[in-house]
């Protein structure tokens, strides 16, 4: 199906230009750094109502490629440049904006380098978006190697003390994922006298050798994003050193990427050359499913739980597509479009705390006790997170789980231990922060979240219950 | 005869009107030098152009569209570069008279050497050019060090072209002239060629990979552009490495093809060198120039490593990359002249700390170029990767392909060094205030990256397949 | 709000009973959820409570004529994946809601008067919610439904829980029901990609994980039923006031674990050590129960451990009876909510004394309480043991159950009402013969009903009431009384200890090697240092090679110079 008009060229190209209005924008500390906040967030909602146009032109019930774009971008070698959605991809989009309000809002009040955090998270958005809709290996690797600039820059900016080293951490793991993807694409490409399209990578015929490495080159390069052992080393050292909401909602959208990869070039019953692979990732998966649940759980860093929660769920899925069934792929969907939206309310809320602990110097035990607002959105989110019935991460976890114990027994077991032990996590930390036995500020000493925010993440709430009662309702299924 | 050599007289006419100006005009000042050098060099690349196929002498002396390709590129870069250059020197309040003079002889010769068909041409011009190198390196006044360099770069360059004149006398002895031509029919008709000869075309090649600043041969390099003035480092990191590379390729393919395969394995050596040493002592280096110089090395190394095959897939893309690099390195460098604190240029690295919070748009400039010169998308830097990688797989060098993108990734990391420092650290110091001709530069730059980037084919389209017209 | 909840009600008169309840209460709760907290509070609960009765009043004329309405809502409908509601109004589903409807009008009617109770609004909408959900697992017919409303009843139960203490302790205990639920239903799918109800019968044939799948669910449904070992989230509803304890206790989880249990018996039955687990639970409780009616100071705890008793007898029953039914014992229920009314009577009229040791010489002025506490064990052990069709085992099941039920209760009244007063004076002079109607009115009405309807009296029963009698006059346990000052008995924290000692602490212990060895040891130490030093080790002999020394210079010449003549030599 051809477009007339490039709808997804515009929307990565959108906040591209948002960027761009923002690094024009003069330093307005007149308006406390309006221009540049209120530019962006509008940008991303503007996005938002075209993702929503989008959705009106896509056929839900078909599982191919729609809206197709198609560029030429080199001649020589000749590289074609083609875009693409599906409902996956498209719902990705979704939950990836609203995660973006949800950081958008949490900043609100930052204003240290606040130009700087709009351009870096703007260009990410951009080239994420891109990345989400790109349909052939080359534009797909482009976006995906691009994006960590930003990131970089992002971690720099805002990270603590440690960021030094958790910088050429970032850098070391990533950029060499990316390397080794770039490789494999060159391959992919020289093979087949041009460029592919991702669905049909797949479905290419190798010889031995060049298949394995091929295969091994995929998989390292998107492990590299996931954070699976060793590779996990890099990203839960930058979540637990980023307290800034929107970088940290940011850094957790990495591992995404690698899923999306794995979702998106793995083919539908694995060759045989990647069947070991297959199989090591499974035990490897699980292993650090298991490891970074346990440590969450005796961590006293609420971040650093949250890095064992999103960890644990990002693997979940990742084991959850090594399945290869259609209908858990479409949970994985749903599920992701719930959990984006959960992490991000999760560290809007938990930042907030944090802030509030910081400026008044207080512990975190009974933090929430004099704030019933801010407490019913965090226990809210907290239950959504931990999979009870009030967002689509319930009926999606209950599908992509009884996959995992069909295919496997002992690691479906394994996979919910791993995520009790995370819930537990959540929850503990939850309750901690509820824990009127210990210090709890007298009311007007920790301030509640303002009534226009509390209404925002009320919305963010119905939104996920929405999800629930009709995982898609608006597409109308 | 005069056809053939009308675009150097027109240049050569400029040092005379030059030197008249400096003796009749009481108040020449840069401006007046670098107005001269542009109508001279802008006549001369018209010439260029428009006589793109006039040779007279085309055994010793060739005119086509691949070396129209390369002197309009060495025209361009040294345009540029001299603008800046001027800048420079209006703000130091120093005579450019000696820099325009050698630039604009170097220039000469750079057109020569592309040209040269005949060895003893190539010799002389290459000589005469390693002579103004050494007065323009002596340009400096207020380093002792920079004495020592310039005696060594000297004397190297002496040795390796004595060493050169010493292979292509061995030619001359057997044939009795230095034509390419000739020497080529004599390797290609030769069944088993006398291991004389192959010594003797081992001796011209390691010249000229002296004079590329490829390793182990790059010692010089990084003395020169880390003591002489910015002026000079800039013309020699941007501009003779152009010429160099156009006639390394016609040497190679129209001399010395028929024994390439002896070569290669010591050029891949040299590549692999280049790329790590280049890499390696970036990681290590406090002083941007030098780290720079470090970063043309191993950008050297990469664009020997896409010649290896020496097939038309493997100049084209190499050629790519050198032009990619080049746009980059002179961004770099224009940056470079924007950084200036209480009349001091700085080039340690510690003396960046901070500079984004003081000059946001000079350190995002500064920003955009590192990210290029890593051959990250959606940077420029990419397309270049992407044509000597796509072309090493294409030529099955797997095992090439590993140790570069390894080399890649150590380079990446020197670059990101420079990227925290610029951005993350706390500044020491004060900047001063910006010439705006830095901010056009800088500028236009950007907009030819962001051009050839969205669409290569403004970039590539038409001329992409020139260097290629070697063969 | 009345207006608003009269037009949903007439919009959604769609003659589909129990979906318009489902609506109904749904609607009532969300609205009692955005009214002011504080302002008229006990008005709008009087209204909550008198919508809800008067569509309670409109449901009786269809349960008694048996009326049906089949009502099925298509959830989910994916390729492979087909979910339904099925609310489909029939005698059997109607029997399962009315004890439960009962709880809710008692509780939302004592929700009227409590004056303990600061968010009564609210705590009036998450019982209307609750029913909702308790109407959907009583009438759901496949595993995804069942599922969720069981734990859609834990979150309202949640937030019904308006203590830190057993808030906390009561989401842990209930993370690990659910997920043991939830992963027993994973696998039972894994195998069949079928939800409906029936795959729990054809699992408990073909099933490949018998043992975990029922192991699940009978960890599920006993903490659920927080029977012994798992009793302590039972126990922590101590610290909620009597409404609250009350309503949790007859219409949240342990409500739940019942229902599941009687869906899943099919299943259970299949696992051969099912009757053994469940035969050691009912024992364990029902010793840990009797023991705590006896020796715990608090008579929140006392209730408590009454409730646990039943819930034990109720076990113990499906174990001898092939097909047990809950909506058979509903009775029983109704009567051991009244009791609970009755303790709660008791603590109110002492102006709100929940310690046992404090009370005593009540029988002068709460002389008529007493008399509905003896009519109230009267018409309970009337009830059991006027089973009829029970067999052998069952008979010694029940006889021991109101032996059980006689002990304690007679311990409790004997201690209450004769004991030695340590009644405040304050407290003695505030009793009243009849004090706080909406405490007991509700139970001695279902003790009345009972009572009336009862067609005959066994003899067993009369020989129980007169143990029963004997008891209460000879108190023989009086020793037992030393207890309440006994601090560590008390506090009864040793589970608590015990968990943390079991799983906890190797859990942390486990946690912290791991971080230590994988992420800092192997990670940051070796591989990473590792990097960082072959890199600092490059560079330095990158820096040796590259000092301006001459000799350096032209060793590196030669050096290239001799590869390249080296190879070309060859």
């Amino acid at each position: 199906m051809s477009s007339n008009f490039y709808l997804l060229s515009v929307i990565i190209t959108l906040p591209f230009l948002g960027m761009l209005f923002v690094l024009s924008a003069k330093n307005d500390e007149k308006t406390g750094g309006r221009n540049v906040y209120n530019v962006s967030l509008f940008t991303v909602i503007a996005n938002i109502v075209l993702i929503l146009r989008l959705f009106s032109r896509l056929d839900v019930k078909s599982s191919a490629l729609q809206l197709v774009e198609r560029f030429t971008w080199l001649e020589n070698p000749r590289i074609d440049i083609v875009l693409g959605v599906d409902v996956f991809s498209a719902l990705l989009l979704l939950s990836i904006h609203i995660a973006f309000i949800i950081g958008f809002i949490a900043v609100r009040h930052n204003r240290i380098q606040q130009k700087s955090m709009m351009v870096f998270a703007l260009l990410f958005l951009s080239q994420l978006t891109g990345f989400l809709v790109a349909a052939d290996i080359f534009s797909f690797y482009i976006f995906f190697e691009a994006m960590l600039f930003p990131v970089f820059m992002l971690i720099g900016i805002f990270g603590d003390i440690r960021r030094q080293g958790i910088m050429y951490r970032f850098f070391l793991y990533n950029f060499l994922g990316a390397v080794v993807l770039f490789l494999a694409t060159i391959i992919l490409y020289n093979y087949q006298n041009g460029a592919v399209e991702i669905s049909k990578v797949a479905s290419l015929s190798f010889n031995g050798k060049i298949e394995h490495f091929m295969w091994a080159s995929i998989l390292i390069s998107f492990l590299s994003r996931i954070p699976v052992w060793p590779f996990h080393f890099w990203i839960s050292s930058v979540s637990s050193s980023i307290k800034n909401p929107l970088v940290f909602i940011i850094v957790n959208l990495i591992p995404l990427t690698g899923i999306y990869g794995l979702i998106r070039f793995l083919p539908q019953t694995f060759p045989a050359s990647a069947a070991f692979y297959i199989t090591a990732l499974e035990i490897i998966g699980v292993v650090t499913m298991l490891f970074i649940a346990l440590i969450g759980f005796i961590n006293r860093d609420t971040q650093y739980k949250f890095f064992s929660y999103i960890t644990v769920y990002y693997i979940m899925y990742m084991l959850g597509l090594l399945s290869k069934n259609n209908l858990i792929m479409l949970n994985v969907g749903f599920s992701f479009f719930s959990y984006l939206i959960i992490v991000a309310g999760l560290e809007f809320v938990s930042s907030y705390i944090r802030s509030q602990q910081e400026k008044l110097e207080l512990g975190t035990e009974g933090l929430l006790c004099p704030v019933p607002r801010l407490a019913f959105v965090y226990s809210f989110l907290v239950l959504a997170a931990i999979g009870l019935p009030v967002s689509s991460l319930f009926l999606n976890n209950f599908l992509i789980i009884s996959s995992l114990l069909g295919n496997n027994f002992s690691l479906g077991i394994t996979v919910v231990c791993a995520l009790v032990l995370s819930s537990g996590a959540l929850l503990g930390d939850l309750y901690r922060l509820k824990d009127n036995s210990a210090f709890c500020p007298e009311k007007g000493c920790i301030m509640d979240i303002s009534k226009p925010y509390f209404f925002f993440m009320a919305f963010i709430i119905f939104v996920l219950i929405a999800s629930f009662i009709r995982p898609l309702w608006f597409l109308g299924m | 005869m005069l056809i053939t050599f009308l675009p150097e007289i027109i240049l050569f006419c400029c040092l005379p009107v030059m030197v008249l100006v400096r003796i009749f005009r009481t108040s020449a000042t840069p401006k007046t030098y670098f107005t001269l050098s542009k109508y001279f060099m802008l006549f001369s690349v018209l010439l260029s152009i428009i006589l793109y196929n006039k040779s007279e002498l085309p055994e010793i002396y060739d005119n086509s569209r691949y070396t129209t390709l390369f002197k309009s590129l060495v025209f361009l870069f040294s345009f540029v570069w001299f603008f800046l250059a001027y800048r420079w020197f209006l703000h130091e309040e120093r005579s450019s008279f000696r820099y325009f003079m050698l630039g604009i002889c170097s220039l000469i010769c750079l057109n020569v050497i592309i040209s040269a068909h005949n060895f003893a041409l190539l010799w002389g011009a290459l000589a005469i050019n390693a002579v103004m190198v050494y007065f323009l390196i002596l340009r400096r006044l207020d380093e002792e060090r920079i004495f020592v360099v310039a005696h060594r770069y000297a004397g190297f360059a002496a040795f390796f072209l004595v060493l050169m004149a010493a292979g292509m006398a061995i030619f001359y002895h057997r044939l009795g002239n230095l034509n390419y031509r000739d020497v080529f029919s004599f390797l290609h008709q030769s069944t088993d060629i006398p291991q004389l000869y192959l010594y003797a075309s081992a001796m011209i090649l390691s010249g000229m990979l002296f004079f590329m600043a490829v390793a182990p041969f790059h010692f010089w390099f990084l003395d020169v552009v880390r003591y002489s003035i910015l002026p000079v480092g800039g013309y020699l990191t941007l501009v003779p490495g152009l010429a160099y590379f156009a006639a390394f390729c016609a040497m190679i393919v129209n001399v010395f093809f028929p024994i390439y395969g002896h070569f290669q394995q010591p050029l891949i050596i040299f590549a692999v060198a280049s790329l790590f040493l280049g890499a390696v002592g970036a990681n290590g280096e406090k002083n941007i120039l030098r780290l720079f110089a470090y970063g043309s090395v191993f950008n050297i190394g990469f664009i020997l490593i896409s010649l290896i095959t020496f097939s038309a897939d493997s100049l084209f893309s190499s050629f790519v990359y050198l032009l990619v690099y080049l746009m980059s390195m002179l961004g770099i460098y224009t940056v470079f002249l924007g950084f200036k604190s209480q009349g001091r240029y700085v080039f340690e690295l510690r003396e960046f700390a901070g500079i984004a919070k003081l000059k946001a748009y000079l350190a995002a400039a500064f920003l955009m170029f590192l990210v290029s010169l890593i051959g990250s998308p959606p940077m420029l830097g990419f397309l270049g990767k992407l044509s000597v990688i796509n072309n090493l797989v294409l030529e099955h060098h797997f095992y090439l392909v590993a140790v570069t993108l390894l080399s890649l990734i150590l380079m990446a990391n020197a670059y990101l060094i420079v990227v925290k420092t610029v951005y993350f650290d706390s500044p020491i110091m004060n900047f001063d205030r910006i010439d705006k001709s830095i901010y056009i530069c800088l500028t236009l730059n950007l907009i030819l990256v962001v051009i050839s980037l969205v669409q290569p084919r403004f970039l590539m389209s038409g001329f992409e397949r020139m260097p290629i017209r070697v063969f | 709000m009345f207006f608003v909840i009269l037009v949903a009600v007439k919009w959604l008169k769609t003659n589909k009973m129990l979906v318009n309840l489902f609506i109904l209460l749904s609607l009532l709760g969300g609205i009692s959820f955005f009214l002011p907290k504080d302002k008229y509070s006990r008005f709008f609960s009087a209204i909550l409570f008198a919508v809800t009765a008067g569509y309670a009043l409109q449901l009786v004329p269809a349960y008694q004529v048996g009326a049906a309405e089949p009502f099925v809502f298509h959830w989910i409908q994916y390729k492979s994946l087909h979910i339904d509601i099925n609310l489909s109004a029939n005698q059997r589903n109607f029997t399962g809601l009315l004890p439960l409807g009962i709880v809710l009008l008692f509780a939302l009617f004592g929700n009227i008067f409590s004056r303990q109770e600061t968010r009564r609004l609210r705590l009036g909408g998450l019982m209307c919610v609750n029913l909702a959900f308790l109407l959907l697992l009583l009438c759901a017919n496949n595993l995804i439904v069942l599922m969720m409303s069981a734990l859609l009843i834990g979150i309202t139960t949640l937030y019904v829980i308006n203590d830190y203490e057993a808030k906390k302790t009561y989401i842990f205990y209930d993370l690990i029901s659910d997920m043991a639920l939830f992963t027993a239903f994973a696998v039972i799918y894994s195998q069949f990609h079928q939800v409906e109800l029936s795959v729990l019968t054809r699992y408990a044939r073909e099933g490949e994980h018998i043992p975990l799948v029922a192991g699940l669910l009978l960890l599920s449904l006993l903490i659920k039923n927080g029977l012994f070992l798992f009793h302590n989230q039972l126990l922590s509803f101590r610290d909620l006031n009597f409404n609250r304890l009350i309503f949790l206790s007859f219409s949240s989880l342990p409500v739940v674990g019942i229902l599941i249990y009687e869906k899943a018996l099919p299943l259970l039955s299949a696992f051969e050590y099912s009757r053994l687990i469940i035969a050691s639970a009912v024992v364990l409780s029902a010793v840990y129960a009797l023991g705590g009616t006896l020796i715990y100071d608090d008579i929140k705890e006392k209730t408590l451990c009454f409730n646990m008793l039943f819930w034990a007898f109720l076990y113990a029953l499906s174990l001898s009876t092939p097909q047990f039914s809950f909506s058979a014992c509903f009775p029983l229920f109704l009567l051991m909510l009244s009791l609970n009314g009755l303790i709660h009577a008791l603590s109110a009229a002492a102006s709100d004394e929940i310690y046992m040791s404090r009370m005593g010489g009540f029988y002068k002025k709460l002389w008529l309480l007493l008399l509905f506490f003896i009519f109230w064990f009267a018409v309970f052990s009337a009830e059991i043991l006027s089973w009829k069709t029970l067999s052998p085992l069952v008979r010694f099941e029940q006889i021991l159950f109101v032996f059980a039920m006689a002990l304690a209760l007679s311990h409790f009244l004997r201690e209450a009402f004769f004991g030695v007063t340590q009644a405040d004076e304050i407290v003695s002079a505030r009793l009243k013969i009849l004090p706080y109607v909406d405490c007991w009115l509700p139970a001695v009405l279902v003790c009345g009903w009972y009572a009336f309807f009862r067609p005959e009296i066994p003899f067993s029963f009369l020989i129980m009431f007169a143990v029963f009698l004997l008891l209460l006059v000879l108190h023989p346990l009086r020793r037992l009384a030393h207890y309440y000052a006994d601090e560590e008995l008390q506090l009864s924290e040793f589970f608590k200890r015990f968990y943390e000692l079991v799983l906890l602490t190797p859990i942390t212990v486990l946690g912290r090697i791991l971080w230590l060895t994988i992420d800092f040891v192997i990670i940051e130490r070796t591989i990473i240092n590792s990097l960082s030093d072959v890199i600092k080790f490059l560079i330095r002999i990158s820096q040796k090679i590259h000092q301006s020394s001459l000799l350096n210079y032209i060793l590196l010449a030669l050096c290239g110079l001799g590869i390249i003549f080296l190879y070309v030599g060859r």
